[in-house]
């Protein structure tokens, strides 16, 4: 079954398009990186898919909903970590997750004990009058993706969810991705990391320009080009000339 | 001097950045089209004083002695205005840290541009009229010149010295000091409102009595003051005594404005380097993760997002100062209006037959002041979610209950300072009767309706970003000029609406009129909200992309 759809999904800034024509099938239950270089329009791409933005043509389908007809639907089964966090930073980390959770309508009990537990499992307890303004952005980050989870969703979104976070984070992050995507989550996911991209993703597709220009799984990938998905990604969006490239004043 | 240009170039640059869309330019043209007009009344006050300084031998003498400080005391209170509500523009020193550009250009900069502030566009022409009529008056027009520039120097050095230092005051804060500040700006705030209504008391006249022992050596310290200055230094020229005279006037005025500067100068470059302004806590000590909180409470007869959405607003009013301080300030000044001196006003009071016909107007009259305060609360219903509103977007909620959660924590902000108002007027001076509880109840559903209509469409259609204790920049998070002309609207509106019940049972000689009238104009204001209430939720659904634009600071902004 799909879970996420777009057809010739576009969106324009004035005369600038960021993305267009997209076409993108996401399968159920795979952890879907979506690459790019910077400025290749990945974040409108995410932003459209989850409604922080409106396409300027095009359609999107989440888990057979459409987007645009049944928004409070697709709404209750995704998740997301925007690039740029939408949190009220005047908020503690506990009632931000109780705001969030009782915004999707979750039982008030239900609400308490995810919102404990997430904030356990993110190691965020230890500043419980903290306000949201306060935390470093490695917190944000994980109190972002804490709000992203409360409601269990079915598919989940992740823009870059790894910037900026240490090493010990990143590792509760990547293995909590893991068992979600174990229990059946849909992961499409942002990241210039290209090693995290490598051990997580079952399946990738490579924007430029606002162009799809590669997609498929991972594993089919690696044995048809025999070489690191680094290379190949800075092959296909020729970023080999840049890189001979130096300085004019450095000798 | 390079620098300088650029920086120059830079403020231009970012002016002219902002005309690209068509809701700035709007805006922008408001914005000039209010500076403007409140320009010209500035100037037409100043003209006025001029020519009564010129014509007017009483009155010169009056502003030679005593005038001076009263428009200071003016200038003062005008200040700490802007600075609660935020409409000053300077150059944020933490935005060019890591620039080499000495500080002191960027302070520089801030000071040369003062001028140019809404409250000293208030200020200056009229202090111009009185030193430079002063100047014509006694044909010694040069006299009148250096006492104004003089004047300008200081007033200027002290408008960006208080300005610095309430953004000091109020970056990186803890909550208690916060509100402690704002405590503490409100007596300031209200003292040249409350003063003049406290004269007659016995207290005061007791207390003036006992001073006056010390009133003499006190007005001769004041001559050595940049409030007493000029009234010296039009007192030396008048006894000859003219090289003194400039000498005292210099010395004083640019020595306590080079003061004012340096002073100024040392809290900029610590707001330099200050953490982001917001308040800090100290973490708990340790403390196990509760899931509960103020947040999670269900409120009766609302839904669970309506309930979550006015709770969450209500956490945020009682973490944003500028809430104390307009709570603080409104309540004291209506409860010393309500009082037995205030009443004793004949402008409050009214007298005779007529104060028969408008009792309760008072009541009105508060509750109309006690929204005209909380306007922002109205007219930018978004303004302090920030990027959060996008939280909006992703969740699973019908526009109109989010719209209805905003209006819901309004009223309450709104209700909750009506009843203290009234109950201190009931506990102080036994005010209260049934018919002035059921004014004010009707007075807050027709003017807060009014209120909610406007705002809504404003808020949705006119939204800027605001911050705790962050004042608005001019230039990149537009303050509008739209949402204050609107504001002034409404209040004027909002008076005739409430002071309708009162005329016509005035005019048809039936105090029943009165309090029919008061619920059946309740009634239809209510109704009104109601009906439109859905087609503000698909405007704001509508606008919903272009909310979150103009919510999202600097580096938030989605283009490509």
């Amino acid at each position: 079954m799909i879970a996420i759809q777009t057809f010739g999904l576009t969106r324009q800034f004035g005369g600038f398009v960021a993305v267009e024509g997209l076409d993108l099938a996401v399968e159920r239950g795979s952890f879907f990186g979506f690459l790019g270089p910077n400025g290749a329009g990945k974040s409108t791409t995410i932003k459209m898919l989850t409604g922080l933005l409106a396409p300027s043509a095009g359609g999107i389908e989440i888990l057979g909903h459409d987007l645009v007809s049944d928004p409070i639907q697709v709404k209750r089964l995704i998740g997301v970590v925007p690039e740029d966090l939408n949190l009220f930073d005047r908020l503690t980390g506990a009632e931000y997750l109780t705001f969030v959770g009782r915004m999707y309508e979750l039982d008030r009990r239900v609400v308490t004990e995810r919102t404990g537990e997430l904030l356990r499992l993110m190691e965020l307890e230890d500043k419980p009058r903290a306000l949201l303004i306060e935390y470093s952005h490695g917190m944000r980050k994980k109190i972002s993706l804490a709000a992203a989870l409360i409601h269990s969703p079915q598919v989940l979104f992740l823009d870059e969810p790894f910037e900026g976070v240490d090493a010990v984070a990143a590792r509760v992050i990547k293995n909590l991705l893991e068992r979600l995507r174990e229990s059946g989550v849909t992961i499409f996911l942002t990241s210039h990391i290209l090693e995290i991209v490598e051990r997580l993703c079952t399946d990738i597709a490579i924007i430029d320009h606002g162009r799809l220009i590669a997609s498929g799984p991972l594993d089919e990938l690696r044995t048809s080009v025999d070489t690191t998905l680094e290379d190949y990604f800075v092959r296909l969006v020729g970023g080999g000339r840049r890189m001979a490239e130096t300085l004019s004043w450095i000798e | 001097m390079s620098q300088l240009l650029t920086l120059l170039w830079l403020r231009y640059t970012v002016f002219k950045n902002t005309l690209r869309s068509r809701r700035e330019m709007t805006r922008t043209a408001f914005n000039v089209i209010f500076t403007g007009g409140y320009l010209v009344f500035s100037l037409l006050a100043g003209l006025g004083l001029f020519l009564a300084v010129v014509l007017v031998a009483d009155f010169r003498e009056l502003a030679a002695k005593g005038a001076m400080p009263g428009l200071l005391g003016l200038l003062f209170y005008l200040i700490m205005f802007t600075q609660t509500t935020g409409s000053s523009a300077h150059f944020d020193p933490r935005r060019f840290v890591l620039f080499p550009v000495r500080l002191g250009k960027l302070f520089l900069l801030n000071l040369i541009s003062a001028p140019g502030e809404l409250v000293m566009i208030t200020i200056l022409p009229s202090v111009a009229g009185l030193l430079l009529g002063l100047g014509v008056a006694r044909q010694e027009p040069a006299a009148g010149a250096v006492a104004f520039l003089t004047a300008l120097i200081w007033i200027d050095a002290l408008f960006v010295l208080i300005s610095l230092f309430t953004a000091w005051l109020f970056a990186g804060r803890r909550r208690s000091t916060e509100v402690i500040v704002a405590v503490v700006l409100g007596i300031f705030l209200i003292a040249s409102q409350t003063l003049p209504l406290m004269a007659e008391s016995a207290t005061l006249r007791a207390l003036w009595e006992w001073l006056s022992p010390y009133w003499e050596p006190a007005s001769g310290a004041a001559g050595w003051t940049p409030l007493g200055v000029w009234a010296e230094f039009f007192g030396l020229l008048d006894r000859g005594e003219t090289r003194a005279a400039y000498a005292r006037l210099l010395a004083v005025s640019l020595g306590w404005a080079g003061a004012a500067m340096a002073l100024g100068y040392a809290i900029f470059s610590r707001l330099a380097t200050r953490p982001q302004a917001g308040t800090s806590h100290k973490p708990g000590a340790g403390g196990a993760a509760r899931g509960e909180n103020f947040l999670g409470l269900r409120l009766p007869f609302l839904s669970e997002q309506v309930s979550v959405i006015l709770a969450k607003e209500w956490r945020y009013f009682t973490r944003n100062t500028a809430i104390y301080l307009n709570l603080f300030t409104t309540l004291l000044i209506t409860l010393i209006a309500f009082g037995p001196s205030g009443q004793q006003r004949p402008d409050l009071a009214f007298g005779g037959e007529f104060s028969q016909w408008w009792d309760g107007f008072r009541v009105a009259a508060w509750v109309a002041y006690a929204l005209a305060v909380n306007s922002q609360h109205f007219v930018n219903v978004f303004a302090f979610d920030g990027a959060g509103f996008r939280h909006y977007l992703l969740a699973p909620a019908r526009w109109r209950r989010i719209l209805v959660g905003k209006n819901l924590a309004a009223w309450l902000l709104l209700a909750a300072q009506v009843v203290m108002i009234l109950a201190g007027a009931q506990l102080l001076y036994d005010y209260l009767t049934w018919g002035k509880v059921l004014i004010a109840a009707c007075s807050m559903a027709i003017a807060g309706s009014v209120y909610t209509i406007i705002g809504n469409y404003l808020s949705t259609r006119f939204p800027y970003r605001a911050e705790f204790g962050v004042r608005v920049r001019r230039s990149t998070q537009q303050f509008s000029a739209t949402n204050m002309a609107a504001v002034f609207g409404m209040f004027v509106g909002t008076g005739g609406l409430l002071a309708a019940p009162f005329a016509a049972g005035m005019l048809l000689r039936n105090q029943s009129v009165k309090y029919l009238l008061f619920p059946l104009l309740g009634a239809l204001c209510g109704s009104l909200y109601v009906l439109l209430l859905n087609r503000q939720s698909a405007l704001l659904e509508r606008n919903r992309y272009l909310i979150a634009e103009s919510l999202a600071s600097r580096d938030e902004r989605t283009q490509g």
